[in-house]
């Protein structure tokens, strides 16, 4: 069986994948902008402060403070300020300074982006883009840059003051803490979201498809004969209900042939039959008027021979329309299948001359209720069938056997076997083979090509079926199989009676 | 035997009148049902032909009237109607029995002949054609005291060759007649009964009974009387 998702579950999952996705996207930026915008605020809270830093770091008192200040300002986040003179020399550091590596990477960072002079106006070419401005001797034009070492995160900014150039250093943990608490609460929201966005789209899916079961369950309703049902507008769904008006367009042309199939069956039958009657009748007449005319009564023979010729199709034909409009009534009997059998092989072996073979191999005392013109007419056209094609050293064999689900009757047949191309069509009507005017089939005329035909429609209409089971150069199978149910007595106290 | 003929189809009914009056029977002929219906409640008939399809009145409910009123005429239906056959077989309606079109008139007139038969008590159920006898009831066949055993099939056969003795057919009206399936047979197959039916028949005997027409079919020697 192939891998196969119910199209419900498929919306559903689909609709919850991208929502889902979406989602995800969205609370990502959403939390990086919130960190970006943490930074930015923290950024210009520097900024402020580094206007009031003392110019020269000597000023120890002065530091302090402004060390207390920061902190206080940052919500008693510990700052830490690295001083340098403009040769390079660190000047000045807080104390319990975090990381010497810090210190050493701060100072190269100076040296390889060396500042411009102090009294130009701009300070150290940030990376995020220079900001120009601001009068001499101001500490504007700060250069901020975020660092990792050891898995922590501080954020520095840099700037000038005087003689000095300073960096301010805050460590990153507070809001990286608040960063994992806000993921945390995000992903919390997260799941019952794509929960309620998986049921919704679940309901969704299934408020979508309903029209679609409707279309089904009317299509079922159809199949089982009421012609006349149509399928329900969905209302508020314009494409389903394109599609329901195409079908029930589709369904008013079935209706209308199937009405007709029915009128035919019903009216074409007393239109072909009363003009055969009195064509019949007539030339029944002219024969017996003929009695001492040798010459007229060939003439009249010949006709009547035409008349039973026409009868024949018409009767089958008429056979085929009733099924076709679903009036065949069956006339149930109960008779044994050994007996039945034997008088068709009987008929069937006489169908040519030299006579064919048939072996019969079956099982004794199986007694079916069925409709038994209707059996032997599928019997008949399939050993008809079997007798014309098969070679005359090969025979026919009928195998009948009762199995636990069904009675199989299968008739095969030497022959050349019927060619691939044309064993899909076998039972359609008036369809015959290329190889049908074979010479195997001599001293039997061409039957008009509705015998297997007959044969198919015949046993469904009895609730059997019948198949091309094989066909192949040498073998030719058909097999005639009928449900259990038809089986009215399997005779066991006699089963070993010989014949 | 006087027989009501009751089919609108006027040129059936030219052709069922000749067959009747050939067999000896008086005919009256009626075209639409409520003539019909006139004709069979005022006359006493021996039989009764009605076609359903008629205009005015139907012979279905013309039937049931016949037999509502107590009459027990033997009646043959006539159908063209496909499905019908079935319906009537089917359901119990009070008719002796019925015709399919396109039936032959023979046919019509050997039935007639039975349920007359039927109707009167008389066991006439015996076919006699020269020293051949067949006994319609028994279904045992005899040529002068000897009995011969035939198959259903056979018998069937001889039954149809024996009703009139000297008409010929042809193998497809045989098979036609003898044969319940439908099924495009070609005539080999008649051809292969006729010969085991002569092979019982008169093989064993001096005159033979079952004449070949050539090229036309088969028919049974008529009494030389």
């Amino acid at each position: 069986m192939s891998f196969n998702i119910p199209f419900r579950w498929k919306i559903a999952l689909l609709l919850t994948a991208f929502s889902g996705s979406l989602l995800i996207g969205f609370g990502l930026v959403s939390l990086n902008l919130v960190r970006w915008q943490k930074l930015a605020r923290m950024d210009t809270q520097i900024q402020a402060l580094a206007t009031r830093l003392p110019a020269n770091p000597s000023g120890r008192g002065g530091i302090r403070r402004m060390e207390q200040s920061i902190e206080w300002i940052l919500g008693g986040e510990r700052a830490y300020l690295f001083f340098l003179d403009p040769s390079g020399r660190e000047t000045f550091r807080s104390a319990d300074w975090p990381d010497e590596w810090l210190a050493e990477y701060l100072v190269n960072d100076l040296m390889v982006n060396p500042p411009p002079a102090a009294d130009s106006g701009t300070v150290f070419n940030s990376r995020r883009g220079a900001n120009p401005g601001g009068g001499p001797g101001i500490p504007v034009n700060l250069r901020f840059d975020t660092l990792t070492r050891d898995q922590k995160h501080w954020r520095a900014g840099a700037f000038i003051t005087g003689e000095s150039y300073v960096w301010v250093l805050i460590s990153l943990a507070p809001l990286e803490s608040d960063m994992a608490n806000l993921r945390a609460r995000f992903l919390l929201i997260l799941i019952p979201a794509l929960a309620l966005l998986a049921a919704g789209g679940w309901f969704i899916a299934g408020r979508t498809l309903r029209p679609l079961d409707n279309i089904a369950s009317a299509a079922d309703r159809i199949g089982a004969g009421n012609f006349s049902e149509r399928i329900q507008r969905a209302g508020n769904a314009p494409e389903i209900d394109r599609i329901i008006g195409v079908l029930n367009i589709m369904l008013e042309r079935l209706e209308n042939s199937y009405q007709q199939a029915l009128r035919f069956s019903a009216d074409a039958s007393h239109e072909l039959k009363t003009p055969l009657a009195i064509l019949q009748g007539t030339v029944e007449e002219m024969l017996r008027a003929s009695d001492s005319d040798p010459e007229r009564q060939q003439w009249c023979l010949q006709l009547m021979e035409e008349i039973v010729r026409l009868k024949r199709i018409t009767a089958n034909l008429l056979l085929l329309a009733r099924n076709d409009a679903g009036q065949m009534v069956l006339h149930k009997d109960g008779f044994d299948l050994g007996r039945e059998l034997t008088e068709l092989v009987e008929d069937a072996e006489a169908l040519r001359d030299p006579p064919v073979a048939i072996k019969l191999n079956i099982p004794a005392n199986i007694r079916l209720f069925t409709d038994r013109q209707l059996f032997r007419t599928v019997v008949m056209n399939l050993l008809g069938n079997a007798v014309k094609y098969t070679g005359l050293a090969d025979g026919v064999t009928v195998d009948a056997n009762v199995g636990p689900s069904a009675v199989s009757i299968a008739i095969s047949n030497g022959g050349p076997g019927i060619a691939a191309e044309d064993q899909p069509h076998v039972f359609n009507r008036f369809y015959r083979g290329r190889d049908a005017d074979s010479e195997n089939g001599e001293g039997i005329p061409d039957g008009h090509g509705l015998g297997l035909s007959l044969a198919d429609e015949m046993a469904k209409a009895m609730g059997a079926h019948v198949a091309l089971a094989e066909s192949r150069p040498g073998m030719t199978r058909f097999e005639f199989t009928l449900p259990l149910d038809v089986v009215e007595r399997v005779d066991e106290s006699t089963e070993n009676n010989p014949g | 035997m006087k027989v009501l003929v009751a089919e609108d189809e006027k040129k059936m009914a030219a052709l069922i009148l000749k067959g009747l009056k050939a067999e000896g029977c008086v005919v009256d002929l009626c075209h639409d049902g409520n003539t019909a219906a006139e004709l069979c409640f005022s006359r006493p008939y021996d039989a009764i032909v009605l076609d359903i399809m008629m205009p005015g009145r139907d012979g279905l409910s013309l039937l049931r009237e016949i037999r509502r009123r107590g009459m027990s005429v033997p009646v043959i239906l006539l159908t063209a109607r496909a499905g019908l056959e079935e319906r009537l077989e089917g359901l119990n309606m009070g008719a002796d029995d019925y015709l399919p079109k396109p039936f032959y008139i023979e046919e019509l007139v050997a039935r007639l002949h039975a349920i007359s038969r039927r109707a009167s008590g008389r066991a006439e159920s015996i076919l006699q054609v020269s020293d051949l006898t067949l006994d319609l009831l028994t279904r045992q066949v005899r040529r002068g005291e000897r009995i011969i055993e035939l198959t259903a099939r056979e018998f069937n056969l001889l039954e149809l060759l024996a009703r009139s003795p000297g008409r010929v057919y042809s193998r497809t009206m045989i098979f036609e007649q003898v044969w319940d399936y439908h099924f495009d047979p070609g005539t080999n197959l008649v051809d292969v009964y006729i010969k085991r039916l002569r092979k019982k028949v008169d093989e064993p005997f001096a005159s033979k009974l079952i004449e070949t027409v050539r090229g036309i079919g088969y028919r049974l020697r008529k009494d030389e009387a």
